[in-house]
């Protein structure tokens, strides 16, 4: 399937800032989207809106 | 696959009973709660909170697919797999503001189904339900499938016992447990998935250096940094539009606007849409490791649980084990308590038993619980190694059913035999563009012809929808 | 069309149908947002 080779002549590589803030900015946003669920749980459940 | 396995034997089976006791105990707890009427099992009692709704959106669209496809789309086509994968997110973002209508209009709604049979009518319904049939099935599948890869590869167990422990522990929480068990368990599931990721990320880092990883890049596969690689530019958008017809379409979402309460509905699917979309990133992150580390791959899907082992050692091997046990197990249970909903409200109560009691809706949805575990496991017992391009093959499918629901929700315009041959002929002309033009463009085909066909054929013969005729069910 | 020409027609028709699906949905949001759901605020449907 010619369509889906990864040979490829022309380039424009991602720079080293911009590589590292994806890597960095995607696992702090995991970490804070974990932290903000827990919290969110937290109150909702001190107010007993669980569910 | 690697001649050792990667987890000891004992101790993967020690993870697999405790877990499996862990989700079957708290499904069959959360289902006791409740008044038990049919709205109770299938929708929770329809006031689930914020942090139990964005949490159950995680965890199904963690999929199977997105801690083993993602991290091998990272791997093989660098950023634009990261970037194009993370795109996904997309469906459930843009569900938001349909979420809101859903909700409003349809206050006693149960499925999308019933969206789709009272706002166009019986043809189209039925088109739409061998759609979502059909896909459910294609989805099932690979959860299965990848399920028994897993812990073959992971800990060396026979491929069919590992898939039927998945398979029949999934389906024997949603049995007991309904909708309940399953947001519930969705919760844990999430949150255990996202804190071992995270910390599997920063760990892996922590030995790498992100600046090394770049580096390595650059110099052995600058492909993988390139933004105008051929491959990845194809497959940039084939994901956000495969996500969008899946979730639009799908009555795990729709199934959730229903059990959530209405004030936190559209909050639960942009947070859930955002946190969603840092997660193939970061899978793809970990992959990358293994080019810049010339870590010996054999089988690219295994590459994510190949290099945390060969990173963390013994204790990475766990902490995937868990994280795609945790992945297979809330998706299944969504799909199967989904899909089990729309069966019983779709097929028995409006087409079989018409006027069927609340007990009756209720049992058939436990027994379709039950059909659809065992049929998935047949359906999974020969091993078919493509699985993601089945999957692929399926976005032909529900890609046709963007435009037709969201139209629907807000335009009376919107016209009924135009959102039929929407369907129709964009899963056709989809499923050509997968055969004759390649894979990643079967979803983009589809959306794009259905959507020319719904917007044109609801502005020549504009229909006059009552919007009141969805007040019912 | 180079294999990179090709690629870049299919990722441009992604953006333009991606994009096009926004639109819609922004357009019926803002559409019904804080409107009873089932009072259309468009009187004849060929005029919206």
């Amino acid at each position: 399937m010619p369509l889906l080779s990864t040979a490829t002549n022309p380039q424009w590589l991602l720079s080293a800032s911009l590589f590292r803030l994806l890597v960095v900015g995607s696992i702090i946003g995991l970490a804070t989207a974990t932290l903000v669920i827990v919290l969110i749980w937290l109150k909702e459940w001190r107010e007993g809106k669980v569910w | 696959m690697t001649d050792a396995p990667l987890l000891d034997a004992g101790l993967a089976w020690l993870l697999l009973v405790a877990f499996s006791v862990l989700w079957i105990a708290l499904g069959v707890w959360w289902g006791k709660r409740g008044k038990g009427d049919a709205d109770d099992y299938l929708l929770a009692g329809r006031n689930i909170g914020l942090a139990l709704s964005t949490a159950t959106l995680m965890a199904s669209w963690v999929t199977g697919n997105t801690t083993l496809a993602a991290p091998e789309v990272g791997y093989t086509l660098g950023l634009w797999g990261m970037l194009g994968y993370a795109l996904a997110g997309l469906g459930l973002f843009l569900f938001a503001p349909l979420a809101v209508r859903i909700k409003r209009l349809m206050p006693t709604g149960r499925t999308s189904g019933d969206f789709v049979r009272l706002r166009y009518g019986r043809l189209c319904w039925a088109v739409f339900l061998l759609i979502t049939l059909a896909y459910t099935l294609g989805f099932l599948i690979t959860q299965g499938m990848g399920a028994g890869l897993l812990l073959q590869a992971l800990s060396g167990f026979d491929y069919r016992l590992g898939m039927v422990c998945v398979i029949g522990v999934s389906t024997t929480y949603t049995l007991f447990g309904g909708m309940r068990g399953v947001v519930g368990t969705d919760f844990i599931q999430s949150l255990l998935i996202m804190a071992l990721l995270v910390l599997v990320a920063v760990l892996g880092y922590s030995r790498i250096s992100v600046e090394q990883v770049y580096a390595a890049l650059a110099t052995e596969n600058p492909s993988r940094l390139n933004m105008l690689l051929p491959a990845g530019l194809l497959f940039a958008w084939n994901t956000g539009l495969f996500s969008m017809g899946e979730v639009f379409h799908n009555n795990i979402w729709w199934s959730r606007v229903f059990a959530s309460r209405p004030s936190v509905v559209f909050r639960s699917f942009v947070l859930g849409g955002l946190a969603w979309t840092t997660v193939p990133i970061v899978t793809g992150a970990i992959a990358l490791m293994a080019l810049a580390q010339n870590l010996d791959v054999p089988q690219v899907n295994m590459v994510f649980p190949l290099i945390t082992a060969q990173l963390l050692g013994s204790g990475g091997a766990v902490v995937v084990f868990i994280i795609i046990f945790a992945s297979l197990t809330s998706t299944l249970d969504s799909l199967l308590a989904a899909s089990a909903d729309l069966i019983a409200e779709d097929v028995v109560a409006h087409w079989l038993l018409s006027g069927a009691s609340d007990q009756q809706i209720r049992q058939s949805a436990r027994l379709v619980v039950v059909g659809l575990g065992l049929l998935t496991m047949l359906l999974s017992w020969q091993y078919v190694t493509s699985m993601y391009q089945l999957l692929l093959f399926t976005g032909a499918l529900v890609a046709s059913t963007i435009w037709p629901i969201a139209m629907g929700l807000y335009w009376p315009q919107a016209n009924r035999q135009a959102a039929t041959a929407a369907m129709v002929l964009g899963s056709i002309t989809g499923l050509l563009a997968y055969v004759l033009v390649a894979p990643y463009c079967a979803a983009l085909v589809s959306a794009a012809v259905s959507a020319v066909v719904m917007g044109l054929g609801s502005h020549w013969n504009p229909e006059r929808f009552d919007w009141r005729l969805l007040a019912g069910r | 069309m180079s294999e990179l020409q090709q690629a870049l027609l299919i990722f441009a028709i992604g953006a333009v149908v991606t994009l096009a699906t926004v639109i819609m949905i922004a357009r019926g949001h803002a559409r019904w947002h804080d409107r009873d759901p089932y009072d259309d605020p468009i009187g004849t449907p060929r005029h919206d």
